[in-house]
Order: C-alpha cells, then structure tokens, then sequence
C-alpha cells in the first residue's frame, strides 16, 4: 500500500482519533472501538495503530499485546453486557472474509441464537486430500518454527464426531460433543 | 485418561506439529476444513480468560506462525483465526482453543454474519458500560521468573552504615 493509500486508511484515522468513534479502550499499539454495524451489540474491533493489512506483518510484540488485549476485553464485554460467551475473530485476506484493508480483530459478545454463523461444523473431509495437505503443512510449520517436523500421528475422536454429525441437524443448538458438564459450568462462571 | 480430550492428546503427543513450554499447536482433531490447526495452553483451561495473559500472548504468536505457514505452504488466499469462547460461540471442547483456518477464494467455508446499522443512542450507552469495565485493561500478569541458583558464597557490599555499627564494642 502507498503512503498516499494509507493516509486515506479510514481505520488508520479512527485508531488515530481523527475520525470519532466510540472508543472503549486505546493504548500506544491498539484501539479498540465499537463497530457500528455491528454482528451483535457490543461488536468490538480491535486496531493496530501502525497501518497493518493483515497479522503476518505484525511483530511478534504487536502480535502478542493484540493477544493479550482481546483476552482482556473480552472478559470486560461479558461483565458489562452480561453475555455468556465471545467470538474472537480474524480475517486475514479477502478470501477469508475481510472486508477492510486495515487490520480489526473482532470481539463480538455471543448468546443463544444470535444468528452468527462462527460455529465451525464438523464436516466430512475427502481424506486423501486431507493428507495431501498435512503433508504440505508440517514442513512449513517446521520451517517457521526453525525445526524438523515428523509427519504426527493423527488421531481423530471417532464416536465424538458421529455425535457432532448428529447434532449438526440442529444447527440453531449446537450439543456439545462432549464434557457437558464442565460446559455448563463454563457458561455459568461467564454470567457471573 | 483425563476429562479432557485435549489434555490426553497432548499427554500423548497426538497430532503434535509443535509445542513450547506453555502452548501446542496440533492438527485439529475434529477439523471442518482440511489443514485446521489448534493452538492451545498446555494447561488445562476452558476458556481464555483462565489462561495466564502470557500463554495468551505465546498462543497468538505460535498461531501468527502457523497462519504464515498455512499461506506459503499451502498457497491459502486466506486464513481465519477464531476462538469459540463459551458454549453460545459454539465451543464443543471443554479445552480453550485458537484455531487456525485455511481459507481460498470460493471455497464457500460457512463463517461471518449480517452486519446491522446500530442507532448512534445505542452505540453510546454501550459505550459507557463497556468503558467501566476496561479500566484494568493493559495490566498484564507476568511470567513469574524462575529461582536463580546462586553460585559461592555471596559478597555483602559494605557501606559506611556497617563499618560504623562495628565501631560500637
């Protein structure tokens, strides 16, 4: 992007302050403000200051503090709005859904039926292609992490699955494949 | 065997592609699109918010690389990162995980949602609520250090203070 691209990044001026937005937190590297077209009330989008378009070319410091801030507000929109969950989400390209050319981590408060499809549904994969891009995907994780990866042993939770499939019918409410219990404790420790 | 399937893969070293001393990255277990990797804390901890902010920042790294990893080895257009925190956000495992999603164009991978218009009085009052809640935001937990081993006996400095104490018979 040119320099003259980036003065008119729009997101580079609501992190800046030189477009209002309602801002609910801001810091040295990030703002975080509400969309105002939100997926849910209370859709937060986290900014990097510096004019990024996706997360590959952050530092490993930007990285990290993003990390760490979504945590954080994450658990202040389940206080404030009294919500039982989070999505926290990213798009890096168009063909994963983004639509602006300025960096957002989204942090959208999630309830029952909300309509938002971030769901992640158990489908059933062609395994052959499924290994032929493990076996591409090992040597480059490998290689970003500076080390030799062996080909893992790949285990998959059978009879799990077969209950996700079955639930699957009812996408509106998704069971839990498993540990429910817990699950209900989870979302009980999420509404205090 | 634990309660947790998450925590037995790892034990177990399943599907490892790499771990650190605080996170591990795997092939995902039960992917909805081919090359879905899991970054996860190794300790056990349902949701992000019982997750030390440290492991936090190292799970986002390691995922950082994966993503890279996912565009150049595998060509991606695109990639999605996405934690499902709580059940609402349609969390199946009782493991908090941040996944990373291969994505190319068309590939009619079924995620997003409608964005809606919100009213300026609505935006505001949220505004407020929310900005009540964020005032410890920033403060992070560190990492405790660990204990250093101290080698030989340890050279007290000596001040005047000392010296002058010793005058007293």
């Amino acid at each position: 992007m040119s320099e003259e691209e980036q003065q008119q990044c729009v997101f580079c001026h609501i992190a800046s302050g030189k477009i209002p937005a309602k801002k609910v937190y801001e810091d040295d590297k990030v703002a975080a403000v509400l969309d105002i077209n939100p997926a849910t009330s209370g859709h937060v989008l986290v900014i990097p200051k510096e004019h990024v378009s996706v997360m590959p070319q952050m530092s490993e410091e930007l990285v990290a503090h993003l990390g760490m801030i979504s945590k954080q507000l994450s658990f202040a929109l389940i206080r404030a709005l009294k919500v039982e969950g989070t999505s926290v989400f990213v798009a890096n390209g168009v063909a994963a859904g983004q639509r602006a050319p300025h960096f957002l981590l989204h942090i959208i408060p999630r309830s029952a039926n909300d309509g938002v499809a971030l769901q992640l549904l158990p489908a059933k994969l062609d395994e052959k292609s499924v290994n032929e891009t493990i076996a591409k995907l090992v040597p480059a994780v490998g290689k970003q992490f500076g080390v030799d990866i062996k080909l893992p042993a790949v285990e998959k939770p059978k009879a799990k699955l077969e209950k996700a499939e079955k639930s699957k019918e009812k996408p509106e409410k998704p069971k839990p494949a498993d540990g429910k219990s817990e699950l209900d404790r989870i979302t009980e420790m999420l509404a205090k | 065997m634990s309660e947790c399937m998450f925590c037995d893969l790892m034990q177990k070293k399943s599907n490892l592609l790499f771990e650190s001393d605080k996170v591990f990255a795997m092939l995902s277990p039960d992917p909805s699109t081919a090359g879905q990797v899991s970054v996860l804390p190794k300790v056990h901890a349902p949701i992000l918010e019982a997750v030390p902010d440290f492991v936090v920042a190292e799970m986002f790294k390691v995922a950082n690389k994966v993503g890279i990893a996912v565009f150049e080895g595998l060509g991606a257009q695109g990639t999605n990162l996405l934690v499902q925190n709580g059940p609402t956000a349609g969390q199946k495992h009782n493991h908090v995980i941040l996944n990373v999603i291969p994505r190319f164009e068309n590939d009619h991978f079924p995620i997003g949602w409608n964005p809606k218009p919100a009213p300026e009085e609505e935006l505001s009052s949220l505004e407020g609520k929310i900005k009540d809640e964020t005032k410890n935001v920033g403060l992070f937990e560190k990492e405790k250090a660990r204990p250093v081993e101290i080698e030989g006996p340890q050279e007290v400095k000596e001040d005047y203070r000392i010296k002058a104490l010793r005058r007293i018979p």
